[in-house]
């Protein structure tokens, strides 16, 4: 059980700070409303009574969606490193550097290539 | 991390590789289009500092890799000879192509195909079945890529057949190494081979069931092959190129390895399975060539029937002395031979059917000599490398005690000659038609006579390989490729002892 | 709990896979049904390895993952290409090439 306290602890942080920050925003925020505080999200696709294009969305929705997944999957990686990295030492280290390194040269190639920009 | 052989130079060809492709991939990013073919040119580099790399390697002992995973052994060294140079082979061929020069994703290609080669050489020398995973993905992904690089109706109809089948088959491949973890307690061959010998007969033969679908995938051997001639007709010629050889050296190899270490000891059942997949894979890709007039689909189903050869050597594996020999040599003749071929398609992007070839002699006789000669090498004919290899693959077979295998494979040899023949015979005897596509015309103008065909059959219809009748720089290419396989003929009994040598592990 | 019952579940995992590959039409279905069946041997290299008591299960479900990701991509990437070509998903629409 004693192992697992930081984990209460954590837990416990977070929850504070989560119910905090809510609380503090209601009672110290200034609430001045306009159009985009009414809609039911403030961020992403418009609603509307039927998705944008008959029920399609654009191409660009999913190109983004499977970039990221290749990035973030790409991080999975550097959990054994992560839990190991002081036995696998000077070895272990360069290796995920050169890991990273090529990461970021995928990273290069789809900023360059256009792969990031919206329209 | 036992840290006694963990030495990155023992990969330096692999690294070599990636790197280039690493490098190609970031520099394409920043060069003007115009200037793509640098890229290109890396990518060429890289290949021969590999080349250079892996005979050095050749040169020196025999061992293992990064705690036994990855072996060092005359079947790796051979292998990665046979990829890099098949590879640096398809890469001239893309640098000779017209369409490829002036496509916009040029450096792409060039990545692509070092990473897809990168696959290749992991899979010929993988020694542990995590690490045979990962090539066959490596060797894969990047090749169904490469398939719809035309971005055209056929093109990505070839994608998605070989995705589909590839994504099926790789799952099946890991359901075979899982089942072999669970016999086995590792992944490791030397670990394997101890324990599969007395794990449950049942166990072993599923998994290595699902291994050998991951291999006969990536090799196109029946039943396995579906992807093979639609890929090979709907995609660049290149392309077809590179799948018919470099992906199927690192999977015979893969698989030979493991009929020789892990499967070795478990009974007869490996043998047995793979002849009956040899003889279905020659037979059956005998039969479809047979009425093909699409050359490249007809180029695809004799490799279909070629990995039927090859799969005898894997079969016997470990059962004579001569399996080793046999398998290096024919794969290093065949993918000269079968290069040879494809870079006489290259030259004549424009001629995509038999009849189009009518009368080549007259008017190139220089490429229809070296079409001859790979056509006549694919066959087996003296004193080219495929016959030297075809001889050694029977003998192994007959050494083994497989007479049957060896007397089927003979007789698939000569019934081969005929479509072979189909092609050669309008090659050398026809005339050409007037305004044929073969004609020397004035600056690349596109033949009427092909057209005609073209509206009559719509399978020629307007695939994207450019507008030129005539890619000189696939020349570049066509005529060393016979000529070795010719000189690997000649040069078979010292080079054949070469290929000698124990396995790693 | 015991590991084989997992392995029960990743049987069933992988048989429903298979059996959707073989019969749904669906480009993408198809491709959903494949990666049931990767998570069906993850499933099975994981419990593999608890039985086993070492770690090269865990380390070959790393890679599937990774690598089923990286596959997955260029799958949907060849699909949205196909429907551009061809505007159907329907792997028995692609029949451009036959004998």
């Amino acid at each position: 059980m004693n192992a697992y306290a930081p984990i209460l602890v954590l837990g416990g942080l977070a929850a504070v700070f989560a119910i905090g920050s809510v609380v503090a925003a209601a009672l110290i925020g200034p609430s001045r409303y306009n159009r985009a505080k009414v809609e039911a999200y403030e961020c992403g696709i418009e609603p509307t009574p039927q998705a944008v294009g008959g029920g399609r969305f654009p191409i660009k929705y999913y190109l983004t969606a499977m970039l990221f997944i290749i990035f973030d999957i790409e991080i999975i990686f550097l959990y054994p490193w992560a839990v190991s990295f002081d036995a696998m030492g000077l070895f272990g280290l360069v290796e995920m550097l050169l890991f990273a390194l090529t990461v970021a040269v995928a990273y290069a190639y789809v900023w360059r290539r256009g792969g990031l920009e919206w329209d | 991390m036992n840290g006694t052989d963990e030495n990155p130079l023992d990969l330096l060809p692999e690294v070599l590789l990636a790197g280039c492709a690493v490098l190609a991939l970031l520099l394409g990013c920043w060069l003007p289009r115009h200037r793509q073919w640098l890229a290109g040119a890396l990518a060429v580099t890289g290949c021969a500092a590999g080349l250079v790399a892996a005979a050095v390697a050749a040169a020196g002992p025999t061992g293992t890799a990064f705690d036994a995973s990855y072996a060092v052994d005359p079947v790796t060294s051979t292998g990665r000879i046979v990829i890099l140079g098949g590879t640096l082979l398809v890469l001239l061929l893309s640098l000779t192509s017209p369409w490829l020069r002036a496509a916009p994703r040029e450096t792409e290609f060039y990545v692509l195909v070092l990473l897809a080669a990168v696959g290749a050489v992991l899979l010929a020398g993988a020694q542990d079945l995590l690490l045979l995973a990962a090539g066959y993905l490596l060797a894969s992904v990047p090749a169904y890529a490469l398939a719809g690089f035309a971005r055209d109706g056929r093109g990505t109809e070839a994608a998605l057949k070989y995705y589909v089948l590839g994504a099926l088959l790789g799952v099946l491949l890991l359901t075979g190494v899982t089942v072999l973890l669970a016999a086995g307690h590792g992944t490791g061959y030397p670990a394997l081979r101890r324990e599969l010998p007395d794990a449950p007969v049942g166990l072993v033969i599923t998994g290595g069931l699902g291994v050998l679908a991951g291999v006969l995938f990536k090799s196109g051997g029946v039943p396995a092959h579906y992807w093979l001639p639609d890929a090979v007709q709907g995609s660049l010629a290149p392309v077809g190129a590179f799948l018919t050889t470099v992906p199927k050296i690192g999977a015979l190899a893969a698989g030979y390895r493991l009929a020789a270490g892990p499967l070795a000891d478990t009974g007869r059942w490996w043998p047995d399975l793979v002849a009956v997949v040899a003889v279905a894979s020659m037979t059956l890709g005998n039969l479809a060539a047979f009425s093909q007039r699409d050359v490249r689909r007809l180029l695809a189903y004799s490799t279909i029937s070629q990995v039927g050869y090859l799969l005898l050597p894997v079969a016997v594996a470990g059962r004579t002395a001569l399996d080793q020999r046999a398998l290096l040599f024919y794969l290093a003749g065949y993918a000269v031979t079968n290069l040879g071929a494809f870079a006489v398609v290259c030259a004549l992007p424009r001629a995509r059917h038999l009849a189009d070839y009518r009368g080549l002699a007259r008017e190139r006789p220089a490429l229809a000599v070296a079409l001859v000669v790979c056509l006549l090498g694919l066959v087996g004919t003296p004193p080219t490398a495929v016959f030297l290899g075809k001889l050694a693959v029977f003998s192994a077979a007959f050494d083994a005690g497989y007479t049957w295998l060896a007397v089927v494979a003979a007789a698939n040899t000569v019934a081969s000659l005929f479509y072979y023949l189909r092609w050669i015979a309008p090659t050398v005897l026809g005339t050409a038609p007037p305004g044929d596509e073969d004609r020397d015309g004035d600056g690349g103008r596109v033949g009427n006579g092909n057209a005609g065909r073209a509206g009559a059959d719509p399978l020629a219809g307007g695939h994207a390989t450019g507008d030129a009748t005539f890619a000189g720089g696939a020349v570049l290419v066509a005529y060393p490729a016979a000529a070795a396989s010719v000189l690997l003929g000649l040069l078979g009994g010292p080079v054949l002892d070469l290929l000698a040598g124990p396995l790693a592990g | 709990m015991n590991p084989v019952n997992y392995l029960y579940l990743s049987a069933l995992l992988f048989t429903i896979g298979a059996a959707g590959v073989l019969v749904r039409r669906n480009a993408i279905i198809v491709f959903m049904c494949v990666e049931l069946m990767l998570n069906a041997c993850n499933l099975a290299f994981v419990t593999f390895s608890r039985i086993h008591g070492n770690l090269d299960g865990q380390i070959i479900a790393f890679f599937t993952m990774v690598v089923a990701a990286a596959e997955v991509v260029v799958g949907l990437a060849i699909i949205l290409m196909i429907f551009r070509v061809r505007h159907s998903a329907s792997v028995d629409d692609a029949n451009l090439m036959k004998l």
